[in-house]
């Protein structure tokens, strides 16, 4: 048998029984294929993440680990007011923290680029060249991030910004601003060019969900006379259920990432005053900008983590 | 819309809602036909008739005109990085009296800072590495995870869900403090690296799904006659995964090209600044110098854009499935 013959060439180990031989030439296979990715894998994704789990505790001299300090760092970032501000919360006032602008972020963000891209699904769904308008909706998102950033700081400027123009021909002069640079309302701002990047992809999942519904199930209804609002309830809702948690779970991820949106629009600091940081931008600061404090960029890192964890895993348990 | 005037086409397969299964001979009912129905589709004539034509045109106008206005901002930019800066600042919406130039095309380009033509190229050094080794180290390692048994498979899996999604600050301190060690800060193999060990996640986990669905039949064939496991993987599984590692090239190329945070963190001469981390440094002292931010900003997004445009069912079946899988 050609095979035999092979694997025995292969191994050039006749002492072993065939089967064994087999086992160890499968083995050595899986390792072939296996070794090279996953080792670069583990050095560059899940070796820092250990690392940044083990350093969260220890005492950091820069970019070098000192002593063991126990939940310190947990606890110096956790009542850091650049993390969570109590008393703005109470009064409603931003900086709000890092942590309440991202939350901030996702109650505000996600349901609404979910409903968006829900609705704009339905709309362009039995269009034709429906092709060419979820494309024209869908390009801001394979567009650099960053970009997108610069592009809302030129629509929110007060003199060559589109915005500021629209509220003039509105005759609502008085709201004309610097509206990235205003730290009360910024933030809003700036959640608006989000949704407006993100729906593109919300979208795009609900456009694929409804194009695997079997269309007679529409026309049947059609005929027996359900109203397009009956239409959605009964029969399109309980099949696009399914994908809205996945939209709203990436739409989560997505907002829990937000960096250079923010950093494009506020720098470093996160807008003035740190008006509308969010935990990536506190992680780059504490961790290279001077005055370089490791032990919390650790720590902000794994909240963000731990927000996030759950809810994929939770994708991953629904397939 | 007359873009698209094949409304069944076959080949719109990401949208085909109708005349998929039934050979294009139905259309759904709100589909009104623009010329007369075929003879064989008379009774679909009848339903049309009573189908009020008013609704369904003033559909297209509200669904032209919110596509219109989504990309309002793409349009400003594009008209902002043709003009000079006085008519920006007066409002790029007044077309009277254009002056066209490419002036901050050439300013961008030769930018004293942040010069893009040294910027692209940067660019391009890290991206194109990085998406080559992910697809090849990518397809291998899934191949296992699809096909085989092998001791951690579990946990490794956790670990790649894990991964995806974690934020990449999460990994940044421990590759900082790998690269310092390793002489690679601040070098394009040290990014390149970084990128393909992020990217490796989804892109296993992705293709892992993809080979799921080839049928074991083939390689058990292919075994019978002899072939090993090598030549398996490279005359069975490469070919046949093809669409799914283009999917994979066009959207890792695009997370690549497009990823701020990693080039903010590992690369900090200016020589080497890639395109996205180019564009912020271009504001100008005094007046913010939009003309040539936007012509900056048109050079970077046209790769991505354009890679999008022309591989679009790809990149989006390839999204769909990498989050929906």
């Amino acid at each position: 048998m050609s095979l035999r013959d092979h694997i025995d060439g292969f191994t050039g180990d006749h002492k072993l029984g065939e089967d064994l031989n087999v086992d160890r030439e499968k083995a050595i296979a899986i390792a072939v294929f296996l070794v090279p990715g996953l080792t670069l894998f583990m050095i560059f994704s899940v070796g820092p993440i250990v690392y940044s789990a083990i350093g969260s505790f220890y005492a950091w001299d820069t970019f070098t680990m000192q002593d063991f300090v126990g939940l310190d760092n947990w606890i110096r970032s956790l009542t850091d007011p650049l993390i969570i501000h109590w008393s703005n919360i109470r009064e409603f006032q931003y900086p709000m923290g890092a942590l309440t602008h991202n939350l901030l972020w996702v109650v505000v963000h996600v349901p609404a680029s979910t409903f968006f891209g829900l609705a704009l699904a339905l709309l362009f769904a039995d269009l034709k060249g429906r092709r060419i308008l979820r494309s024209m909706v869908f390009a801001g998102f394979t567009v650099p991030p960053i970009v997108i950033g610069l592009v809302l700081m030129f629509i929110y400027d007060p003199q060559a910004g589109i915005f500021n123009e629209l509220l003039r021909v509105l005759d609502q002069g008085q709201w004309v601003r610097n509206w990235t640079q205003s730290p009360q309302v910024a933030i809003y701002a700036l959640i608006a060019g989000g949704i407006w990047v993100h729906t593109g992809f919300s979208m795009l999942l609900y456009s694929s969900a409804l194009s695997a519904i079997d269309p007679s199930l529409i026309e049947s209804a059609k005929v027996d006379g359900a109203g397009p609002w009956r239409r959605f309830w009964d029969i399109i809702w309980p099949l696009v259920k399914p994908v809205t948690a996945v939209v709203v779970i990436m739409g989560i991820i997505w907002v829990m990432r937000m960096f250079d949106i923010v950093y494009a629009a506020g720098g470093a600091a996160g807008g003035p005053n740190h008006a509308y940081s969010v935990l990536g931008i506190e992680v780059y600061r504490a961790a290279f900008r001077p005055e370089i404090d490791y032990g919390m960029a650790m720590v902000v890192a794994l909240i963000q983590l731990f927000i996030v964890a759950p809810l994929a895993l939770y994708i991953a348990r629904m397939n | 819309m007359v873009e698209d005037n094949a409304p069944d086409s076959r080949t719109d397969r990401d949208a085909g809602t109708e005349a998929k299964s039934d050979g294009g001979r139905y259309l759904s009912v709100e589909e009104i036909p623009e010329t007369a129905p075929t003879a064989d589709l008379t009774w679909q004539e009848r339903i049309a008739n009573v189908v009020p034509s008013k609704r369904r045109g003033l559909k297209y106008v509200v669904a032209i005109t919110i596509a219109l206005l989504w990309i309002v901002p793409f349009i400003g930019l594009f008209m902002a990085s043709i003009r000079p800066l006085s008519e920006i600042i007066g409002g790029w919406w007044h077309i009277e009296g254009m002056t066209i130039t490419f002036e901050n095309y050439y300013q961008a380009w030769n930018h004293s800072t942040a010069p893009m033509s040294v910027a692209l190229r940067n660019t391009f050094i890290v991206t194109i590495p990085a998406v080559l080794v992910v697809m090849l180290l990518g397809v291998m390692a899934a191949y296992p995870f699809a096909r085989f048994e092998f001791p951690l498979k579990t946990t490794l899996f956790f670990l790649i869900l894990l991964i995806m999604a974690a934020p990449p600050e999460l990994v940044a301190m421990g590759n900082y403090n790998a690269l310092q060690r390793f002489g690679l800060f601040d070098t394009y193999m040290g990014l390149i690296l970084i990128h393909i060990g992020w990217g490796l996640g989804w892109v296993v986990l992705f293709l892992r799904n993809y080979l799921l669905g080839i049928p074991k039949e083939l390689e058990e064939a292919a075994r019978i006659d002899g072939a090993s496991r090598y030549q398996i993987f490279r005359t069975i599984i490469l070919p046949l995964s093809t669409p799914a590692l283009v999917s994979v090239a066009v959207i890792q190329f695009t997370w690549v090209w497009n990823a701020f945070f990693f080039p903010l963190v590992f690369m900090r001469s200016p020589e080497l600044y890639l395109a996205p981390q180019a564009l912020p440094l271009m504001r100008g002292r005094v007046q913010v110098e939009w003309g040539i931010i936007a012509a900056g900003s048109i050079m970077t997004m046209a790769v991505p854009v354009i890679l999008f445009l022309l591989l679009e069912r790809y990149y989006k079946r390839g999204m769909v499935a990498a989050v929906a899988d």
